[in-house]
């Protein structure tokens, strides 16, 4: 087990440009916080959809010393989490949609029905789809996406992140909700 | 795809947000005059970014910004395009020294700096750029800067000016350190914060500054529990009229600050704010409301994902006011109702009446905390001696912060060592029980369930880098070992064998209890490898379990936690740590202490003990002070995990007892209609069930060291009486001719007696002379069977024995060869009077068991160390002790055991094995005349975590 203490030194020395400690950083992440995304979905009762934010802040308070961490590294954690729960989130939504395929032909109840939706598999399979094209096309656009929607930042820490200004953070986040809206066909009705 | 338009398409795009909407057409039919194909795909994102725009907030349900530094906060985000100033600390900016940043807020960057001419440390907030360069917006804001900065007041955070130095202009400010206040509040907490916030505003408004953004984040609570609003008028101050607001909806960012020029915070804004209407002073008695809700119940008034949805609420929902807790005081309720007319102008009219009312509100409390205290005062003089203790002066529950709410029972919590977690065990018993460990982040995260096996759980606690969570297992033969459990799951892992009670007293060192001969457990200490190992302290009397332990802050006292030898919870006690003396007695000088703690500056120690009947947390001074008791009142409270700040402590609550219902074949049907019911015997006939009221709770174990009346209820009837009006008895039985009924009670001098009375009180209460002993059974002949505990000697067969005597206190003897911890079950002595069950050690001196003694002078036969037999009529119960579950076995005429396996029964499936086994649900059942007749204890004991604040 890895303490808070190696955690957040970890951070610092990334912060400070250590592409090591990254690579130290990610697998450790990326266990806690599928560890408890997992256990989330499993408890969960169907009425309650997943809070990627919550789970990406209580991980963040597992693994790092509070005490001993500024503002930039906490974006910089959330940074890498975000990206980290985004992949846990599309993986499981894709094993949902398996194993629910898997179950072959059979009626639904109205209730499971519900359930099904409540689950929200749909939106981030078809976000993650979406966001995959905007990477292509536009990389600090779809990074942006990211480190709001999975990990909760506010438009200031994401611009931190991504060392741009936040009005150029801004825009940036107006734009790619443009772009998805469109892909997405959310488009206002003419 | 569309690579190589992108570039341009998205500066097209974007130049066309910064214009105004009906600009745009010109600017894009001239801008992409040559190129239609281009110009509709601008047209088709600008179609799209109005549209759904809480789509994607949806999904991060970013309510709150993760990143939320408490000091952030006074950069409160509101702006649409901060600058990005970096000053490094150290940086001299006239004449304030740059400390340290506290924070990036929409507003600009917050930093503490330090004023060298005044000596004193500020808060200087950078302004965007953009409005720097406004000339006109900043010669408005120097003067709006010079009304706020007149704003003087203890619970306004002072605004000192808005200066400019080498191109940077930058607000200074007061520098508050502390919390913002999250709710729930106790009632009495989140009053007075709403009365020295409503102060503040008053103060203002009298000058005719309307805050327009009061939120719990622009509140800050310092450490010496003073309130100050932050950021007064500077959401106008910056941003002007509500009246430049455009059409276009209000944006959100992940804080829940509004961007654009809709100034306030959805959830907090009023309706005409949320309209773009002018506001007044009433907007904020409008925020006030929303805050003292929060406070109150811990949730936001009106919830929402989106600014849309939140819009919304403000408009047409309702707030929820059952979320309200019970006790708050109707004038606070009637309070928030007129503060929260959606109709501004049905709205109370001024702050001030506000801050009134929880004047009133709270000159109601407090009266009746007082009436409360005086009334417990009086209990306790009736129950325990007043000299030994200081009066009661109990916290009031309604300040009780709820953490975990779970419908069966949570227990036994630690607290992890940021006091950001705590681990418990959810199942029913306090001590040790079928259970599973779990752990939650404080306040409101989800309980995460770490452990999923049979094992019977106690104790957990956390490891000192708070990533493992020890705890004590039970096996079904009676081993106690430790395992740990990643606090982020994974698989337990056995830590020791022989260990239980687990406590760290350094990294890698710690402290635990071990067991000896026999049951005889010891607390010692070692490295967590066991290396290095010590006594800290070890019972006198050998049977004696010292199951917990809690070392003081300065390392040089532990407090322990010991069963004695009727395995009934003692006092606590306090030993010097280097095992040099068995120290001595502390707390509440009666009754069972069962968890014990330090607070962080050793100063005081804290117990749960039921000395006053049932479980209660009391204090006392360390090292001779008086045991106080801080709690009281109908539930009981066991457990104490100390937050690290002193200032509240964690304990689990339970707030139902045990009723006791009869099966027949009419169905189900509650007897006891009052407190907890224990001890079930059925007259012979089967038309009455006695009973005992006690105030304690009922534990697996049933071992009621809390005396209480007996009771009588007639099953035809229904009609429920005393046996004898206000006689409390520890133990009782009725006479095979169901005219006696045996009881067992303290003299005058304290030491157990036998009494007599018949059950149709023909004749008064009479004691059985000579004879000093308890847990009485009546044989078929009148006879009574009893134990006599036979002191602290460690000598072989010096537990306690069973004797016989008749009711005339003639023919004393011996019954049972072999010593005897426990004689107090349910039914004991087998229908043909030659067998009884008892609770003893194998072999005299070995690890104790369920027993069934022969009275022949034939051997004991082990039921295994949970074991239990009842006899009842055609068979008998057998039960696993902590088993939900109890099997009656029928027994042929003549055959008074059935089948024991060698070494007894270890599981409910082995019971249930036996040949005619038919399961019963239902704790500690009582069969009367006919199998299909019993009684047994509704389940319906609660128990949940709460957070107590220690005045």
């Amino acid at each position: 087990m890895v303490s808070p203490h190696d955690v957040t030194a970890l951070l610092g020395d990334w912060s400070r440009g250590d592409r090591t400690a990254l690579n130290q950083l990610l697998p450790i992440v990326y266990e806690e916080l599928r560890g408890v995304a997992l256990r989330q979905l499993r408890n969960e009762r169907a009425d309650h959809t997943l809070q990627p934010t919550a789970l990406v802040h209580e991980v963040f308070i597992r693994l790092v010393d509070q005490r001993h961490v500024d503002w930039q590294n906490r974006a910089h954690f959330f940074g890498v989490a975000a990206n980290i729960m985004r992949r846990i989130l599309v993986d499981h939504a894709r094993r949902h949609r398996a194993s629910k395929r898997g179950e072959g032909v059979r009626c639904v109840s109205i209730d499971e029905a519900q359930d099904v939706a409540a689950a929200a598999e749909m939106p981030i399979l078809a976000l993650d789809h979406a966001l995959e094209r905007l990477e292509k096309l536009d990389g600090e656009l779809a990074k942006i996406v990211e480190l709001r929607a999975f990990g909760g930042l506010t438009i200031e820490e994401a611009a931190h992140v991504l060392g741009v200004s936040p009005s150029t953070a801004k825009r940036a986040w107006r734009t790619a909700r443009a772009w998805l809206n469109r892909e997405l066909g959310f488009e206002d009705p003419p | 795809m569309i690579d190589e338009r992108w570039p341009r398409v998205k500066a097209l795009f974007q130049d066309a947000l910064e214009r105004l909407p009906e600009e745009r057409d010109a600017f894009l039919a001239s801008a992409t005059a040559d190129d239609a194909a281009l110009r509709r795909e601008v047209e088709s994102l600008l179609a799209a970014d109005t549209a759904n725009a809480g789509f994607l907030d949806h999904l991060p349900v970013a309510r709150d910004s993760v990143l939320a530094d408490p000091l952030a906060a006074l950069a409160t985000a509101m702006d649409p395009a901060p600058s990005h100033t970096v000053l490094a600390a150290g940086r001299r900016v006239g004449p304030y020294e740059i400390v340290a940043p506290l924070g990036a807020g929409g507003m600009g960057e917050v930093y503490r700096a330090h004023d060298v001419r005044l000596g004193r440390d500020v808060a200087i907030k950078t302004l965007p750029g953009q409005f720097a360069r406004d000339r006109a917006r900043m010669s408005r804001l120097r003067r709006e800067a010079r009304t706020l900065a007149s704003l003087n007041h203890p619970h306004i955070a002072a605004i000192y000016g808005l200066e400019e130095f080498d191109g940077t202009d930058f607000l200074v400010l007061e520098l508050v350190e502390g919390q913002h206040p999250a709710g729930p509040l106790p009632i009495t907490e989140a009053l007075r914060i709403g009365e020295q916030i409503a102060e503040a505003l008053a103060t203002a408004h009298a000058r005719g500054i309307v805050h327009r953004d009061l939120k719990p984040a622009n509140v800050m609570i310092t450490p010496e529990g003073q309130v100050k609003v932050l950021d007064f008028g500077l959401a106008k101050a910056v941003y002007g009229q509500e009246d430049e607001s455009t059409a276009q909806p209000p944006d959100v960012n992940a804080s829940g600050s509004v961007t654009g020029h809709v100034i306030g915070t959805p959830a907090y804004m009023s309706p005409e704010q949320a309209r773009g209407e002018q506001v007044d002073p009433r907007t904020d008695i409008w925020s006030f409301g929303c805050l003292l809700y929060e406070l109150l119940t811990g949730e936001r008034i009106f919830r929402a994902n989106t600014v849309q949805e939140s819009v919304t609420a403000v408009l047409e929902r309702d707030p929820d006011w059952r979320r309200l807790p019970p006790k708050t005081p109707p004038k606070v309720r009637q309070l928030l109702r007129h503060c929260l007319q959606k109709d501004v102008n049905q709205r109370l009219a001024t702050i001030e009446d506000a801050r009134k009312g929880i004047k009133q509100a709270q000159n109601v409390v407090s009266p009746w905390l007082l009436a409360c205290s005086l009334a417990l005062v009086l209990a306790a003089v009736a129950t325990i001696a007043l000299s030994l203790v200081r009066p009661v002066q109990p916290t009031d529950s309604s300040q009780w912060v709820p953490l975990t709410k779970f419908p069966d029972s949570a227990g036994q919590p630690a607290l992890s060592p940021d006091g950001r977690m705590v681990a418990f065990v959810r199942g029913e018993s306090s001590f040790y029980g079928p259970g599973q460990i779990y752990v939650k982040a404080l306040p409101d995260g989800e309980p995460v369930q770490l452990t999923n096996d049979k094992l019977d759980k106690m104790s957990p606690v956390f490891s000192p880098d708070g990533s493992r969570i020890a705890y004590t297992t039970v096996n079904p033969d009676f081993q106690w070992d430790t395992w740990t459990v990643p606090v982020h799951g994974g698989e337990p892992q056995m830590m020791l064998e022989n260990a239980s009670g687990v406590v760290w007293t350094g990294p890698l060192r710690i402290m635990f209890s071990e067991m000896r001969r026999g049951v005889h457990m010891a607390v010692v200490t070692s490295e967590e490898s066991r290396a290095a190992q010590r006594d800290v302290y070890v019972p006198e009397d050998e049977p004696d379990m010292a199951h917990r332990s809690a070392l003081s802050p300065d390392g040089k006292w532990v407090l322990v936690v010991e069963m004695d030898i009727d395995h009934l919870w003692e006092p606590c006690r306090v030993v010097p740590a280097d095992g040099s003396s068995s120290g001595q007695k502390v707390g509440p000088p009666r009754g069972g202490c069962t968890f014990a703690a330090w607070s962080p500056d050793g100063k005081w120690m804290y117990f749960t003990s039921n000395a006053v009947g049932a479980n209660h947390v009391w204090r006392q001074r360390f090292p001779d002070g008086k045991p106080e008791q801080m709690t009281a009142g109908p539930t009981a409270e066991e457990g104490i995990a100390m937050a690290p700040d002193g200032c509240s402590l964690v304990t689990a609550v339970s707030t139902l007892g045990a009723s006791l219902w009869l099966h027949d074949s009419s169905g189900d049907r509650q007897i006891s209609l009052e407190g907890n019911a224990a001890n079930p015997v059925f007259t012979p006939d089967g038309s009455k069930l006695l009973y005992r009221v006690v105030k304690e709770q009922p534990s697996e174990y049933a071992y009621y060291r809390d005396p209480g009346e007996v009771m009588v209820a007639d099953l035809r009837s229904g009609r429920v009486e005393p046996v004898v009006r206000g006689f409390q008895v520890l133990n009782f039985d009725i006479s095979r001719n169901g005219r006696q009924v045996v009881m067992e009670a303290p003299d005058e001098a304290g030491r157990s007696r036998l009494w007599l009375v018949p059950l149709d009180r023909s004749a008064s209460v009479r004691q059985v002379p000579t004879v000093e002993g308890g847990q009485p059974h009546f044989l078929a002949d009148g006879e009574i069977l009893f134990r006599h505990s036979e002191g602290a000697s460690t000598a072989e067969g010096s537990l306690g024995f069973i004797y016989r005597v008749r009711p005339d206190g003639s023919g004393l003897r011996k019954a049972v060869e072999q010593p005897v911890n426990q004689f107090n079950f349910a039914s004991p002595v087998s229908p043909d009077g030659r067998w009884v069950f008892g609770w003893g050690p194998l072999g005299g001196h070995g690890p104790a068991a369920g027993q069934a003694y022969s009275l022949d002078g034939k051997p004991p036969i082990s039921l295994g160390g949970l074991g239990q037999i009842a006899w009842a009529a055609g068979g008998a119960l057998l039960s696993i002790t902590g088993s939900p579950r109890a099997f009656f076995v029928p027994l042929a005429p003549g055959q008074m055991l059935p089948p024991v396996p060698t070494g007894g029964f270890h599981t409910d499936e082995e019971i249930a094995r036996v040949p005619g086994a038919r399961r019963i649900d239902g704790r500690l059942v009582t069969v009367g005349p006919a199998p299909a007749i019993y009684a047994f204890y509704r389940g319906n004991t609660q128990r949940n975590l709460y957070r107590i604040p220690i005045p």
